[in-house]
């Protein structure tokens, strides 16, 4: 039995007197890809929120591996978690261009030019890096944000709806470059999306967010 | 420990948030030393005279400015004249003029041998041995600050104006009232609150004004705290005049900012312009245009022309003591300017990234500072000082009449008016940026430093420029807490006015008044994107 | 074998206390008179010891004074009126003079108490009018008290009680009259004025000059400033239509008053201080401030500047200027009961 790498256990999110997480629990094993389907305004990018720790849990236990992210006792820094985040929109810092986007991560000066560059030629927008954020298009903008988040070996990937907007074409032209680039990597990915057919695309793992409860997905 | 939540960003900020604390602190402690013969003093005898001057004033002047501000506001926003696309923007010109100013101006003006009277003579208006009224009366004080102030009742009306949504409009005439029913039963009610919140600020300004008063020997609250503090030497009994006169404008400060949010609600999400619906003719386009310049004359065209007639008769244009004067007040405007700016930067970044409710309450609560006349908070400094330094008097260091505690009175006066720049900067920037540099690893340092602060850069750069035109043109803080042998634009002109050679400091009232168009540029700029793309 | 340890000791003693110390005086002044510039390099030439200046009101050294406590590197009090110095004699921040030639040189009315403060020079507060309008019967032989009368009403200026030189002069006639007879003349005199009170003693000539009145109370060393052109064409212009009355001659004599200084109680360099006090009544420095300032010199060997002169010899007030500290406070509260604003 493969170790779950990702643990939630009875989490919960409420704000002023809604509950927006109820009960959630939640196993990732290392290199799985799941996702989470639900309505907009169901609490999906909450759940990343939480898991990611930019929002504090009113109660429940997040575990990665063998560290324990955050809990009744503790709660460790989003900072610290070493998990990776896309968020959908303004998702690229506008004063920096590409390349020192994908940089900024990267905490050792000498490693940083080489390792971003060969982050961008994966995704194949190597010739990008010196544009600005607001010269480049949608889909390469969701590759670049992808690029800066893999390029500090997250331990666990978190994708908030990235390819929202995208046209189909778009979207069936990059994803096979992007899935191929998670699984080399081994990453370990929860994406959220309310778009089925395309989750269906990534993984077969699918959960349903529905009434502040995460449920397997049942067609 | 929850509640403490102890880092170093709450440490500042509570620190913070007891240093702008302190000052009025203490002024309010002052009641409670016991009142001594000065004190009884003064209420035996002055104290009704200085209550019912600063009564007069604020009556009179709310009634001046309510006449121009609102007025030209529903002019300019409702009807096209001829010129009113200038008179949009020049209505706020006095306020580049601040008020005691303007009072040393008009004084000169009406002279015995000054400008206004030598006009008037070589028309054979008058005759050479009469001349113009003395300007320097109550009636003449309510004048000035009307004229020097009615732009805060314009500025917020006509705002208020443009934000009222067209649907309420429309549906009033699809109802049948007509025009001036429109007006009184539904506009009028739902701008009243900036209207009052406007009249608020005039009032505080009017209250706290030192130069003016004193200039048209008005006495009032604050030549009265001047008077004892510095004439008898008394600052204990100068701090309990400068607390009732503080609980007055706490009234205000409370009473503007719940007009102020009043205002948010009565605004629709709709935000088109009042349709200017006629374009005037005749005699009406002329009396709208003739209404609306009156005010940039008197407030802003003649005091000018007036100064600059000195300039031309001054020889020695670069004086030292204009030169010294004009280093001196950029350096105390750069470094408030600098300092308030970083203080409203960790304040605004606090309040982002923790939520923090006590953080958002310090911030309401030092923004009041804005209110606080000048001289109430130099007061207050003066006796912090005092203490301080006997805390530290062993080591030698004296802070009292260092520039310390003039720095600390420029950023409790300005602070609001950073903190509003940034915050509304703060705004517009996506908290995602926040999350995805958060989650690539950033500690909340970096954050500001790589993220925030250069995306804030016009923000900061407009506050930093919007302090400094505060503080060149402060007077009352200045003239007591300056550092010896240390004047500034203003205090130089202050000098020469009381000794009757305002003419000697036309360059200092030029520099002045042009520093003092800085803010007028911004809002202006603001004004044209609230009128949207249309 | 003394030797050795003694240059050890001090050697140790300079890295200790720091340099070779500077021979200075801390000077704390709250005049405004361009003479002084020039009296602290005459005084740095003449003895080599530098002046160090911190200017500001009474009130604000009075405060940094009091903050600074035993601390306080202040060696001397610079100011005018004698009222300014015993605001500070009786907060305790002076000590007594010592020095003989001092007390030689400025006779006891113009010294403090306890010799706290001295006198360096005079200046009289005195009628200023229009002889155009003021007739010779009415002007001669005035007195403050006379500016009472009722023939006066509208034909008087004078600038703000909270001015120190009108408080002075109110002390003095206190000390003079006692406070309910100079409660009586401050209420008519205030019924008497052309305007409420407004501007310095400048403004009150040029209102006078330009017919707005027909007498004011200034002092004396203001017309030498205007006639002297330092003022501009319009002052000069102005002054010159005035004439001066030295009231009371017939009978205590026209007020006078002073500025003086003091030796600060905790001061650093007590000799130096001395010294600077001792050079301001030298001749040298007694004819920089008569040709300057335009005041009366306190030694009797100096003339006052031909200017002043011309308005001639006058008798002076004895009234002790100590007098006008130990009233002022009545002085203050008078004044406001009798409306002077």
């Amino acid at each position: 039995m493969k170790k779950n790498y990702l643990e939630l256990t009875k989490i919960y999110y409420q704000v002023n007197s809604n509950t927006i997480l109820k009960d959630i629990n939640l196993s990732v094993e290392e290199g799985e890809f799941i996702s989470v389907v639900g309505k907009s305004g169901s609490g999906k990018t909450t759940l990343l929120k939480v898991i990611s720790g930019l929002t504090k849990q009113t109660s429940g236990a997040i575990y990665l591996d063998d560290k324990i992210l955050a809990d009744e006792n503790s709660f460790m820094q989003p900072e610290d978690r070493n998990l990776g985040l896309v968020v959908q929109e303004k998702v690229l810092f506008p004063h920096l261009n590409v390349q020192s986007n994908v940089e900024f991560g990267i905490s050792s000066d000498s490693e940083k030019k080489d390792k971003s560059i060969e982050m961008l030629k994966k995704f194949h927008i190597d010739k990008l890096k010196d544009k600005y954020p607001h010269e480049i298009s949608g889909g390469e903008s969701q590759r670049v944000a992808l690029a800066r988040t893999l390029v500090t070996k997250p331990s666990v990937l978190l994708l908030d709806e990235p390819f929202n907007g995208l046209d189909q074409k778009l979207k069936e032209d990059i994803y096979p470059n992007i899935k191929q680039i998670l699984k080399e990597n081994k990453m370990t990915t929860i994406m959220v999306s309310h778009d089925l057919k395309e989750v269906k695309s990534f993984s077969n793992k699918v959960y349903n967010l529905k009434n502040a409860v995460l449920r397997k997905y049942e067609p | 420990m929850k509640l403490l939540n102890l880092n170093f960003w709450n440490v500042f900020i509570y620190l913070i948030a007891l240093f702008f604390a302190i000052p009025i602190g203490l002024i309010f402690l002052s009641l409670f030393y016991g009142f001594n013969e000065n004190f009884e003093h003064i209420y035996e005898v002055v104290l009704l005279e200085y209550s019912i001057n600063s009564l007069i004033l604020v009556i009179g002047v709310s009634l001046v400015v309510l006449f121009i501000g609102v007025i030209t506001a529903l002019l300019v926003t409702s009807f096209k004249f001829t010129g009113s696309k200038i008179f949009e923007w020049a209505l706020i010109l006095p306020l580049a003029i601040p008020p005691y100013l303007l009072a040393f101006v008009m004084t000169e003006i009406f002279e015995y041998s000054g400008s206004g009277n030598l006009i008037l003579r070589s028309l054979n208006l008058i005759s050479d041995d009469s001349s113009l009224p003395s300007i320097r009366s109550l009636t003449g004080a309510i004048l000035i600050f009307g004229f020097a102030l009615y732009p805060y009742v314009y500025l917020i009306t006509r705002v208020a104006l443009m934000n009222i949504s067209k649907s309420i409009l429309d549906s009033a005439r699809v109802l049948g009232t007509n025009k001036l029913n429109t007006y009184v039963k539904i506009v009028l009610p739902l701008i009243r609150p900036a209207i009052f919140a406007g009249l608020a600020l005039v009032c505080m300004e009017t209250l706290s004004d030192f130069g003016a008063v004193e200039h048209f020997a008005i006495p009032t609250f604050t030549t009265g705290i001047f008077r004892t503090w510095l004439g008898m030497y008394d600052l204990a009994t100068a701090m309990q005049l400068a607390s009732i006169l503080l609980f007055v404008i706490i009234f205000f400060i409370l009473l503007e900012r719940k007009q102020r949010s009043n205002v948010q609600f009565s605004l629709a999400s709709d935000t088109k312009e009042l349709e200017k619906v006629e374009s005037l003719k005749g005699l009406k386009n002329f009396s709208a245009s003739f209404f609306c310049f009156v005010p940039i004359l008197v407030g802003f065209i003649i005091p000018v022309l007036e100064i600059i007639s000195w300039s031309i008769e001054i020889e020695n244009v670069f004086s030292t003591k204009f030169i010294s004067a004009s280093i001196n007040t950029m350096l105390l405007a750069v470094a408030a300017g600098i300092i308030t700016t970083i203080i409203g930067i960790i304040f605004n970044f606090n309040i982002r990234i923790y939520s923090s409710k006590n953080a958002q309450i310090f911030n309401n609560f030092i923004s009041t500072g804005y209110g606080i006349p000048g001289l109430i908070l130099a007061i207050g400094i003066t006796q912090f000082l005092t203490y301080f330094d006997l805390i530290l008097i062993d080591t030698g260091i004296v802070i009292t009449g260092s520039l310390f505690g003039l720095i600390f009175a420029y950023v409790i006066k300005s602070y609001a008016l950073s903190s509003n720049v940034l915050e509304s900067n703060y705004k517009q920037l996506s908290k995602s940026f926040d999350d995805s540099a958060r989650t690539l690893g950033s500690s909340k340092y970096i954050l500001l430093k790589d993220i925030h602060l250069p995306l804030l850069r016009t923000g900061i750069f407009t506050s930093v420029l919007l302090v400094i035109s505060e503080v060149v043109k402060e007077l009352p803080a200045t003239l007591i807490l300056r550092p010896f042998n240390f004047d500034t634009l203003a205090v130089t002109v202050y000098t020469f006015a009381s000794e009757e050679r305002i003419y000697e400091a036309a360059f200092p009232s030029l520099f002045i008044i042009g520093i003092g168009l800085i803010p007028i540029f911004f809002i202006s700029e603001m004004i044209k994107s609230m009128r949207g793309l249309n | 074998m003394k030797k050795p340890l003694t240059i050890l000791k001090a050697t140790i003693l300079i890295f200790i206390v720091g340099c070779s110390p500077v021979n200075e005086v801390n000077v704390y002044t709250s005049r405004h008179y361009d003479v002084d510039d020039i009296l602290y390099e005459e005084f740095t030439k003449k003895t080599g010891i530098t002046v160090n200046i911190i200017s500001g009101s009474g009130g604000a050294l009075m405060e940094r004074l009091r903050a600074e406590g035993k601390n306080s590197p202040g060696d001397v009090f610079f100011t005018v009126d004698a009222g300014n110095l015993a605001n500070f004699q009786k907060a305790g921040l002076l000590q007594s003079i010592e020095s003989e030639t001092i007390k030689n040189t400025v006779p006891p009315e113009l010294r403090g108490p306890n010799n706290e403060w001295v006198a360096i020079a005079k200046r009289a507060r005195v009628i200023f009018y229009n002889p155009d309008s003021v007739s010779t019967e009415d002007i001669k032989n005035i007195s403050y008290e006379d500016l009472a009368d009722e023939k006066w009403k509208g034909r008087v200026v004078v600038r703000s009680s909270s001015n120190m030189y009108n408080q002075s002069l109110v002390a003095s006639l206190i000390s003079n009259l006692g406070i309910e007879s100079t409660e009586l003349w401050a209420k008519k005199f205030v019924n008497n004025f052309a305007r409420t009170p407004q501007g310095n003693d400048r403004s009150q000539l040029m209102a006078v000059a330009n017919g707005l009145a027909d007498v004011a109370i200034a002092n004396t060393y203001y017309i030498g400033i205007m006639l002297a052109g330092k003022g501009g064409q319009d002052q000069l212009d102005a002054a010159k239509k005035l004439k001066i009355a030295f009231p009371n001659q017939d009978n205590r004599g026209t007020h006078v008053n002073i500025s003086g200084g003091g030796i600060l109680k905790y001061s650093p360099n007590k000799e130096n201080a001395e010294k600077f006090l001792e050079f301001l009544l030298s001749e040298e420095a007694q004819t920089h401030i008569v040709n300057n300032s335009f005041e009366y010199p306190v030694i009797d060997t100096i003339s006052p500047h031909p200017i002043i002169k011309s308005f001639g010899e006058f008798k002076m007030d004895k009234t002790s200027v100590v007098n006008f500290g130990k009233f002022n406070p009545d002085a203050v509260k008078l004044m406001d009961r009798a409306g002077w604003k």
